[in-house]
Order: C-alpha cells, then sequence, then structure tokens
C-alpha cells in the first residue's frame, strides 16, 4: 500500500462503492434494454403501430441504471475535495454501494425478461400495455428498495 | 425443463410472436372447412396472408401456395437469426427427399421433375441432381453423403427401390439427431427424441399391419430416441392391446391406448398419425410464451408445418367433395 | 309381287329353288340353336361381368378413399417420391379361346420382381417401393386394395370384352336369322309358288292352244261351217 497514503483509503472506497453502485446496474441494464430493445424491434418490424407500448414497455429496465447512477452521485457527493475521509465512513459508503449495485443487477435482467415478455403480449393482443407495465413495475419494487436501503445506509456516513 | 438464457433470438421471437397471431385458428379452420368451394376456403387462406402479395393462385395452385408458406417461414429465419446453420436440422428432411427423388429418377430412367424437389433444402435440388450424376459427394455434408453412397451399392446388389428409401430414412433421422445434439437445447433434443420415437411406433405399427416379418422391422427402425431396438422387437411379437400396456411407463401410453382404439375401429393408421401430430403440438406448446433461445423459433417452424398439412387435409378433401365431418375428423389441433 | 326373285320361271330353275329352300331352313334351324345358345352364355357372361364389377368398384372406391387420406396428409413431392419408381412389374399376356366360335380373349398375368442377387432379402418382396418413415399408413392400406383389385380388373376386363364380343355375334347372328325367316324364306316359297303358278298358267295356255289348234284342223278336215 506504498502507493496510498493512509488517509486516502477511506476515500478510495467510498469512490469504489459509488462506481460498483452504479456500474454493475449500469451493465444489467443494458443488457435487459438491449434485449428488450431488440425485442421491441422485432414486433415494430411486423406491426409499427405498436411503438408507444413497445417503447415504454423497453424502457422499464433502465431505471436500475438511474437508480444506481442517484446513488453513486450521492457517494461522490460526500467526498469534498482536499479533505480524506475517515476509514470508517468510506467503508460505510462503499457497502451502500452494494445494495444498489447487486439488487439492481439482478433486477434489470429479470425485469428485462418481463419486459420482453410484455412486449411479445403486446405483440399478440394490442391491448396489453398497461398489465405489461404492471408485470414489470413487480420487479422494479426491488430495484427501489435496494435504493432505498443503499440511500438509508449513506445517510449513516 | 431448463429454460434457455439464449438472448440471441429475442428479436426473431418477437418478430413471430406477431406473425404468430396471423396462424390459422381453429375457426378459421372451421371455415375453410364450411366453405362451399374449393375457391372459397382458398379465399379464408388468402385472407390469413397465405401466399406472396400480388400473385394469382387458382385452386389448382394450393400445393405450390403452401410450399411457398413454409418457405417464408425459412426465410424469415435465414434473414433474423445470427447463426443460420442452427436450423439445419429442420430441413435436412427436405434434402434427404431430394436424394431419394434423383437416385430413384437415375436408377428408373425418369427425368426429374422439378415439382418433386422440395425446398428449402441445405443442397439445391438442382445442384444435387448434377453432383449425383457425377457421382461427387464431397459438396454433400458428410452424413448424407455416406448414406448416399450406400444407397447406390444397395441398389446396385438388390435392384429393390424401396431400400434407397429405407437407408435414407435412416441416415435422415440419424443426421437430425446429430445436428439437434448439437444444439444443446433440451427442447430440441426432447422433440427430435418424440418424432424418432414416434416415427420408429408408427412404422413398426405399420409392418404389423401389412403383416411383415420380424427381419423386416429391423430393416425399419431408427436408432437413437428413447427406446432401443430390443424394445421395439419385443413389441413387435406382442398383440395391439398387449402394445400399448407395455408402454404404461412411457409417455406415448395415452396416445398408443386411444389410437390403438382407433386402429382396431377403422383398421387404419389415420388415427394414430393425428395423435403424433397432436402430441408434437403439445411439446411445441410447452414453448409458446419462452422468451429466449432457439425453442420458440423451432416451435414456430414446426407449427407452421402442422398447420400447413392442416390446410391441406382441407384443401384435398374440399377438392374431391370430402364430407364435412370426414374432414373435420381428421384435422390436427393446432398451436394457436 | 316383289318378293320374287328375278329368275326365269322354269321348272330347273325351281328345282334350284327348292334345293335352296331347304338348305335356307335347315341354316335357320341352326341358327336359331346357336342364337339361344349364344344367348345362355352371355347372360351367365353377364352376370358374372356385373358381379366382378361390383367388386372392383368397391375396391376402387376403398383403394381411392385410402389414398385421398394419404394424400391429404403427404404433400405432392413425397407422394410422387414414394411411387415413382415401382417395385414389381405385372407382365399381361393375352391368349385367345374359342367360346361358340366366338374368338375371345384369356388374360394371364405374373408379377415380376427387379432380379436379384441376393436372394433371401431380409425385406422380402412386396408390393411397397417406398420406406415407412415419411409416408402415411393409409398409403399401404391404398396399395394393399389395389394390389387384390389387379386380378380382378384383368378377369372384368376380360369378361367386358368377351360379353361385348358375344354380343356382337349374338346380334349377328340374331340378323341371320331374321334375314333367313324374314326374307330369304318367304322370297324363296313366294318364288316357287310363282314358278309354280307361271308353269301351271303355261301348262294351261298350252292345253287352250293344243285345242284351239285341234279344232282348226279338225275344220280344214271336214269343214264343217260349209255343210252348215
Amino acid at each position: 500500500m506504498e502507493f496510498f497514503s493512509e488517509q486516502l483509503v477511506g476515500t478510495v472506497l467510498a469512490v469504489i462503492g459509488a462506481a460498483f453502485a452504479f456500474i454493475i446496474p449500469g451493465i444489467g441494464s443494458s443488457k435487459a434494454v438491449g434485449a428488450a430493445g431488440q425485442s421491441a424491434a422485432g414486433v415494430l418490424s411486423e406491426d409499427p403501430t405498436k411503438f408507444v407500448s413497445v417503447m415504454v414497455l423497453e424502457a422499464l429496465p433502465s431505471t436500475q441504471a438511474i437508480y444506481g447512477f442517484v446513488i453513486a452521485f450521492l457517494i461522490v457527493g460526500k467526498i469534498v475535495v482536499g479533505e480524506a475521509l475517515d476509514f470508517g465512513s468510506g467503508l460505510i459508503l462503499f457497502l451502500a454501494g452494494l445494495p444498489m449495485g447487486i439488487v439492481g443487477y439482478v433486477s434489470a435482467l429479470w425485469q428485462g425478461r418481463v419486459s420482453i415478455s410484455g412486449i411479445n403480449m403486446v405483440a399478440k393482443q394490442g391491448g396489453g400495455m398497461i398489465q405489461g407495465v404492471i408485470l414489470a413495475l413487480m420487479v422494479e419494487m426491488f430495484a427501489i428498495l435496494a435504493l432505498i436501503v443503499s440511500f438509508q445506509i449513506i445517510g449513516k456516513a | 425443463m431448463k429454460e434457455s438464457t439464449d438472448t440471441r433470438y429475442v428479436y426473431t421471437i418477437s418478430r413471430i410472436r406477431v406473425i404468430e397471431q396471423k396462424m390459422l385458428s381453429p375457426a378459421m379452420l372451421e371455415r375453410m372447412i364450411e366453405a362451399g368451394t374449393p375457391e372459397e376456403a382458398l379465399k379464408v387462406l388468402h385472407d390469413a396472408g397465405y401466399g406472396y402479395a400480388g400473385e394469382g393462385y387458382s385452386v389448382g395452385d394450393y400445393e405450390r401456395l403452401l410450399s411457398e408458406e413454409q418457405e417464408k417461414v425459412y426465410r424469415l429465419l435465414m434473414e433474423t437469426v445470427p447463426d443460420t446453420r442452427e436450423f439445419d436440422f429442420l430441413i435436412i428432411k427436405n434434402d434427404y427427399h431430394n436424394l431419394k427423388v434423383c437416385l430413384k429418377a437415375e436408377f428408373s430412367d425418369q427425368a426429374v421433375e422439378d415439382a418433386y424437389l422440395l425446398s428449402p433444402s441445405l443442397v439445391p435440388g438442382k445442384q444435387l441432381m448434377d453432383l449425383l450424376r457425377e457421382r461427387n459427394f464431397s459438396g454433400l455434408p458428410a452424413p448424407m453423403a455416406e448414406s448416399a453412397a450406400e444407397s447406390i451399392e444397395a441398389f446396385t446388389k438388390m435392384q429393390d427401390p424401396q431400400v434407397i428409401d429405407l437407408i435414407l430414412d435412416k441416415a435422415h433421422y440419424g443426421h437430425m439427431l446429430m445436428l439437434s445434439d448439437g444444439l444443446g437445447s433440451e427442447f430440441v433434443s426432447k422433440l427430435v427424441n418424440a418424432l424418432v420415437d414416434l416415427t420408429n411406433l408408427k412404422m413398426l405399427l405399420r409392418a404389423k399391419l401389412i403383416k411383415k416379418p420380424r427381419g423386416f422391422l429391423e430393416s425399419l427402425l431408427i436408432e437413437g430416441g428413447s427406446f432401443d431396438k430390443e424394445f421395439y422387437h419385443k413389441l413387435f411379437e406382442l398383440g395391439y392391446d398387449q402394445i400399448a400396456s407395455a408402454c404404461v411407463d412411457t409417455e406415448y401410453y395415452r396416445l398408443l391406448t386411444e389410437s390403438i382404439n382407433a386402429l382396431k375401429l377403422s383398421g387404419s393408421l389415420a388415427g394414430f398419425e393425428k395423435l403424433c401430430d397432436n402430441y408434437l403440438v403439445d411439446v411445441l406448446k410447452t414453448v409458446k410464451y419462452a422468451i429466449f433461445g432457439i425453442e420458440p423459433l423451432v416451435a414456430y417452424y414446426l407449427a407452421k408445418e402442422l398447420e400447413i398439412k392442416n390446410v391441406r387435409i382441407i384443401m384435398v378433401g374440399k377438392i374431391n367433395g370430402l364430407a364435412q365431418y370426414a374432414i373435420r375428423e381428421r384435422l390436427r389441433e393446432t398451436y394457436v | 309381287m316383289d318378293n320374287i326373285l328375278n329368275v326365269n320361271p322354269t321348272r330347273m330353275e325351281m328345282t334350284k329353288l327348292k334345293k335352296r329352300l331347304a338348305v335356307a331352313r335347315r341354316g335357320h334351324k341352326l341358327l336359331k340353336d346357336k342364337r339361344d345358345e349364344l344367348m345362355k352364355i352371355f347372360l351367365d357372361v353377364v352376370r358374372r361381368n356385373k358381379e366382378l364389377r361390383e367388386q372392383v368398384e368397391e375396391l376402387l372406391t376403398k383403394a381411392h378413399q385410402s389414398f385421398l387420406v394419404a394424400r391429404a396428409v403427404m404433400s405432392v413431392p413425397v407422394v410422387e417420391e414414394a411411387l415413382m419408381f415401382p417395385k414389381q412389374t405385372v407382365e399381361l399376356s393375352v391368349e385367345t379361346a374359342n367360346l361358340m366360335s366366338v374368338t375371345v380373349p384369356r388374360f394371364s398375368y405374373a408379377t415380376a420382381v427387379a432380379q436379384t442377387d441376393d436372394a433371401d432379402s431380409a425385406l422380402g418382396w412386396d408390393i411397397f417401393p417406398y420406406g415407412f418413415a415419411t409416408t402415411s399408413g393409409d398409403l399401404d392400406a391404398s396399395m394393399q386394395i389395389l394390389a387384390s383389385a389387379l386380378p380382378l380388373m384383368l378377369e372384368l376386363a376380360e369378361s367386358e370384352k368377351t360379353a361385348q364380343l358375344l354380343a356382337e355375334e349374338i346380334e349377328k347372328t340374331r340378323r341371320r336369322v331374321n334375314a333367313l325367316e324374314h326374307v330369304l324364306i318367304p322370297q324363296l316359297t313366294e318364288t316357287i309358288h310363282y314358278i309354280t303358278m307361271k308353269l301351271e298358267e303355261n301348262e294351261r295356255g298350252n292345253i287352250t292352244r293344243l285345242m284351239k289348234v285341234k279344232d282348226m284342223m279338225l275344220e280344214q278336215t271336214y269343214r264343217y261351217r260349209e255343210r252348215m
């Protein structure tokens, strides 16, 4: 640990936490929205009138990345320039990144599946958009809970 | 069954979910059956999006219409999936058919008529004809080349056209098993296994029905599938009723009991064949809501094949003036 | 008197005609017997023909039905492929038989299978030239029915042709009988009658002439008129 001075450990931990909180759900959301986007394109190439429905459903799994962004932003906000964080606060901020990171990733992937199912449902019957959105939002809840937990932990730092 | 997480096909799957809506529902098939003339039945098909736009189809063209419809499905798959080789196992059936046609035509000094060749196929029919004429098998997939050489040899020795079919049928299913195992999809393996099992059972019942010796069965049976050859030989010695009860532990018990009852009533295997198709539709329906993997695509392709079979039953029935109940009795279950 | 043959009414002619009449009568009787016998055979043939036709039609209807079912579940190329190269060839030989001097055909057939080096092949020779994996079971049924219908169809063709030939012969015989009965025999009898009459008349004319000549000769000799 020659490279880092003792005081920087807390800051580095917080930064790693922030990065984790964003990168992991970001990957999940990208994968999920990417797959849902392909699925949406499949539907649209046969039936362009369903654009609005499939677009809403496609966008749903992107929320995890947004929540990750919020948490990362809050964590980074705790770091003051020129002032080293103590190790305890740094660790708490690092741990705060974990719920959002892990739950965000998993829920993004699964919400992606529900979205694709929803898109396929819309493909089958025109009016299924609302049901599809509601079903996908069930998964959203866990991401929101993770967001709250992460938020609370940040508050303890 | 383990679900696939392969996301490469989501685009095609969603596209197919839209197209699936246009598949012929039982109500539409019923409309075709109740049509007064074959022309009216054809019109129902036309309304359902069969055929290419701007082309007129008369009743006599229905066979062309149906084969074009199957090609349309295949073309959609080919245009939208990342790896087209994965669907080879679905179409090699047509290659083996073309191989049979070409060989039989050559041995009986007939010209190969285009109308007898099937497409889509791995090797286009015309090209296959040239390859065979030159006895150049290097352009064919290995199992196909081997079986072609084997059937030529067997025919020269025995002068019996049936051996061509027997050898190529076996090779076809062997090839299909090989290709489908390579996909690593549980659903596809189950499906192909069921196809092999049901084909073996069908051939067993037919051999029994036309009172063939046991040795003949040996030349029919396809390797692979859920049962070994011993099992079929054992079944062959049994009476019809015992065949069903001997299969009590298998998936096909219900199918066999029902179809053997039908067989005893009518003396025909039509009931069995229908129940086999219904069984396959049930297998296909297990992936009706899958969102990932190759499975929904395979299911759609085969469902379309069965739909076309239904349409053919109706069209042939209508053209030949079959009674409505007789047509209805033969219809397969639909996928949608 | 248009029924009369254009002949010289002479005694010689009459004897000839009488001979012809006798022959005609005998021929008429023989032909009538032949016609009756042909009729009897014809009715038998027709009865058998009807039976055969019913059988064949029933078989063909069944075969057609099975084929239709098979055809409904198989695409045209598959059906064509299955049946494009037959396994057996049928050799049909035609002989003739004599039935009441009518030449009728007799069909006999032999199914020939392709030559093989492998005499005890496990497949066994049969009528099915196709594999069973891609074809429908109803095709077997229709093939079997058609195979069983073949001998009957040949027999039917045979009996139908026989019936047709017999009918022609009966018609011909009947026409001959009628011609004899209604034309030739009446003509001959009438001509004979006519000649007889003619001859008698000639006879009478002769007698009259002779009497007249006698009168004239007596007159010349005795000159009765002058004496009066």
